[in-house]
């Protein structure tokens, strides 16, 4: 324990200066932070400071990249000239002593960083301790560990930056050639997760391997290994099948019971106008309805099939989708690209379109009645809102709300009957209930711990009168709505299909 | 006398470069043991598999009580090694250095290192980087002996370095490494010669020779005979002879094993009519040079 001080103390010594910069480039943008909660307009001087801040997050994180390199390479495990290897260092203390130093000048300054932030978006960090742990987490598996792998195997910062440039072009190589691959964008989550486990093992076996056998041949083909098993797993996944799997038919007296249709679009001249580069824009119109009251349906992804005299046949894989239906009729447009060459063959044939969607059912719980005060308000168990200091068109719409680490899952409802804004005429609002929900974010302990106060919006709409040049916010002080936690149901897939229709009706935007 | 250094079959592959071939070798416990040979014979691979910096790929050392795969954390409380290509941590300044590199060795003599530091004249305030060839490699030395240790292990410690700077090195090594055991491996044969007690001779892998110094000196003679009318041998020269010159009814060659009473008898047998034969000690580096020539002949 006295050699991993000891070194500790030597790597301090030697790196304040790095140590100094870190922690004023974290100050900084814990500083400027609250740009990203206040909404701050994105012209002018806004744009200014968010360039800034943008540009502080960047320095922070190369920051504490240059001070991981610079710290483990001081006792640098590849190469056999370095003077430490033949001195009396115990290897687990050498390793103690860099973890050490990294948990001292990235973990804590973060999660003081983080504790600092909730205090001041009015949050009470000690009741968000478990979730500021979890981002202490994510923020040493994402940012820490690849960076201290890769800093094991290199002797020097420019053989380090010359395998991050080679990784970095490395996973830009694959998520391109994944995002050829059919259904890859609904399909990724399993072999996406199994692969993360995968480099996430790799990058600690790497770095016990190079501490305890110092075998840095074996360590470097240990990493082409799995990076090609990475690459493997990536293009060969059977995408389509898993998310068939995630999502099986619609189960007997399914929930959406009144159906989902495609909207048949019959244009007396359809457009089968010239077709340029590889693909053709279609917008498909659907309409949804039937859902039991008290649940949501989100539109995970979908597939559209097209079936054309011949024998033709065209299939636009599994695609993700971020759609919501409500039990009220909802209709929302599927885009999807189909090849030019299919299109070119079948224009001014009648086809037939089968859509498939593979939803997630969600129920909400209990409502809990919420009343909009003057300025900032507490939304308990969501986050902290305010109706006030609403400018320009689009923000007089929607409560500014924040949450701590994590953007919460909602499901709000206002009946503009409710409002208590003063609306020139009665007729201005339609009346209809509002409705919004917040879709859960994936859960990495607010950003990896640089973000632990998450800006959401809950969006009821405005009131617009009747010829719809002119909104008002219908939240004002007094006014009720309601939120309530939307919890998982169910999973399942929905087919429609419709017959004997011309493409080119769908080749306009229907607004 | 047992050994402190014990190599048995040590071979070491580079891709397809050899750069260890079955190397078998000993250094005997407080011997100083110039490890010689020319360059690329493989001296510096053998020490860093010696000290576990590189992995032999078969064949095993012992060194002192470990074998030296296990060599690692405290067992280096009792080894020193000083390399004239060690990376040190330059930032540092000498006297952080000594310092920070004292904490690690529960038997460090402060007494011994102020003195070393004296001898040396160190400049205590300096960084590594802003010192000489020489000062890095007093200050590595320095560092290297303080705590006293059974075994140092030198890696061409001379090279590059002004005479002053040699005996200097040398009368510390000496000084500091008293009751060590010294393997030091070196071109400069010269200075070998003044204070080893042992020499290996490595080429190409293999070791051809090692024994104590003074057996080899004793054993190389350079003979120059004057001869009669018939200047050429008769039958086969013996296999210890190297480097024959015959002209003007005189022969010169080395004897690599001679021997007072067997010596002259073998001369009489090859050259009947011998009528003078001068015996001549060679130095080491003489020595040396006369085997590596004929190596390199006899591969011809």
């Amino acid at each position: 324990m006295n050699q991993v001080l000891h070194i500790f103390r030597k790597d301090v010594h030697r790196h304040w200066l790095e140590i100094i910069v870190s922690l004023l480039l974290l100050f900084g943008f814990a500083w400027k932070m609250p740009i990203l909660w206040n909404q701050e307009p994105t012209f002018g001087e806004g744009q200014a400071s968010r360039w800034l801040f943008g540009l502080l997050g960047v320095s922070v994180c190369l920051s504490w990249w240059f001070l991981i390199v610079r710290v483990i390479q001081g006792e640098s495990l590849v190469g056999d000239r370095q003077f430490w290897l033949t001195r009396p260092y115990q290897r687990r203390w050498l390793m103690a002593a860099k973890a050490l130093f990294i948990i001292a000048f990235i973990n804590v300054p973060v999660f003081i960083f983080d504790i600092a932030l909730l205090a001041r978006a009015g949050f009470s960090p000690w009741h968000y301790l478990p979730g500021l742990l979890q981002g202490q987490l994510f923020l040493t598996a994402f940012l820490i560990v690849p960076v201290a792998t890769i800093s094991v195997i290199t002797e020097s910062p420019v053989q380090f930056l010359l395998i991050l440039l080679g990784l970095v072009a490395y996973i830009s190589g694959l998520a391109w050639v994944v995002g050829e691959i059919p259904s890859a964008s609904a399909g990724g989550d399993i072999p996406g997760a199994a692969m993360l486990v995968v480099a996430a093992g790799t990058c600690l076996a790497l770095f016990f391997l190079q501490y305890f056998r110092r075998d840095t041949a074996v360590s470097r083909w240990a990493l082409l290994g799995s990076l090609c098993a990475i690459a493997i797993g990536l293009t060969a996944a059977p995408y389509g099948r898993l998310v068939e799997h995630a999502y099986p038919d619609i189960p007997a007296g399914s929930l959406v019971s009144g159906g989902v249709r495609i909207e048949k679009k019959s244009g007396a001249r359809p457009d089968d106008g010239p077709v340029t580069g590889k693909t053709v824009n279609l917008y498909v119109p659907i309409d949804t309805g039937g859902l039991v009251q008290g649940s949501l349906v989100v539109v995970d992804a979908a597939r559209v099939t097209i079936y054309a005299p011949g024998g033709l046949a065209w299939n636009s894989g599994w695609v993700s989708s971020a759609h919501t239906l409500w039990p009220t009729p909802t209709r929302f447009t599927l885009p999807f690209d189909v090849s030019s060459k299919f299109y070119s063959s079948v224009a001014g044939n009648p086809v037939d379109i089968r859509i498939g969607l593979a939803v997630s059912e969600f129920r909400e719980g209990t409502p809990m009645q919420i009343t909009a005060t003057a300025r900032t308000f507490k939304v308990t168990d969501y986050g902290i809102c305010t109706a006030a200091a609403q400018t320009g068109y689009w923000a007089i719409a929607t409560l500014q709300c924040k949450s701590a680490l994590n953007e919460p899952a909602f499901a709000a409802h206002l009946d503009p009957q409710n409002t208590t804004c003063t609306l020139p005429d009665s007729k201005w609002p339609s009346l209809q209930l509002r409705r919004n929900d917040g879709y859960p974010t994936a859960d990495f302990g607010g950003g990896a711990g640089l973000f632990p106060v998450r800006p959401f919006e809950i969006n009821f709409g405005a009131a617009t009168n009747p010829s719809g040049d002119k909104a008002l916010s219908i939240v004002c002080p007094g006014t009720k709505f309601s939120v309530a936690t939307p919890a998982p149901f169910s999973r399942y897939r929905i087919e429609t299909r419709i017959e004997a229709v011309h493409l080119g009706n769908y080749r306009g935007f229907d607004f | 006398m047992p050994n402190a250094i014990a190599i048995e079959d040590l071979t070491k592959r580079f891709r397809d470069v050899v750069a260890l071939n079955g190397l078998n070798m000993a250094v005997p416990e407080g011997s100083i043991f110039g490890f010689v040979g020319p360059n690329g014979a493989g001296k510096t691979t053998a020490i860093k598999v010696v000290m576990n910096i590189l992995q032999a790929t078969s064949g095993r050392a012992q060194v002192l009580d470990w074998d030296s795969r296990d060599l690692a954390g405290n067992v280096f409380c009792s080894i020193g090694y000083v390399s004239e290509n060690q990376k040190l941590p330059e930032w540092m300044r000498v006297a952080d250095f000594l310092a920070y590199v004292r904490n690690f060795y529960p038997t460090w003599d402060r007494a011994l290192e102020n003195d070393l530091v004296k001898r040396f004249d160190l400049p205590a305030k300096r960084k590594l980087k802003m010192l000489s060839r020489g000062m890095r490699m007093k200050v590595a030395l320095a560092s290297s002996l303080a705590y006293r240790p059974r075994l140092v292990v030198m890696d061409e410690p001379f090279s590059g370095l002004d005479p002053l700077v040699r005996d200097e090195l040398i009368e510390c090594l000496l000084h500091g490494a008293a009751d060590a055991t010294v393997l030091i491996s070196s071109h400069d044969l010269a200075e070998i010669e003044t204070f080893a007690t042992h020499i290996g001779y490595l080429e190409a892998g293999q070791l051809r020779f090692s024994e104590d110094l003074k057996s080899l000196a004793s054993r190389f003679r350079q003979i120059e005979l004057a001869l009669g009318a018939s200047s050429l041998p008769h039958g086969a020269l013996p296999a210890s002879w190297m480097h024959l010159d015959l002209s003007n009814s005189t022969a010169r060659f080395i004897e690599s094993r001679y021997d007072q009473e067997r010596t002259p008898s073998t001369i009489l047998q090859v050259f009947g009519d011998a009528k003078t034969a001068t015996y001549t000690p060679m130095s080491l580096r003489s020595i040396f040079l006369a085997i590596a020539r004929n190596t390199r002949e006899t591969n011809v």
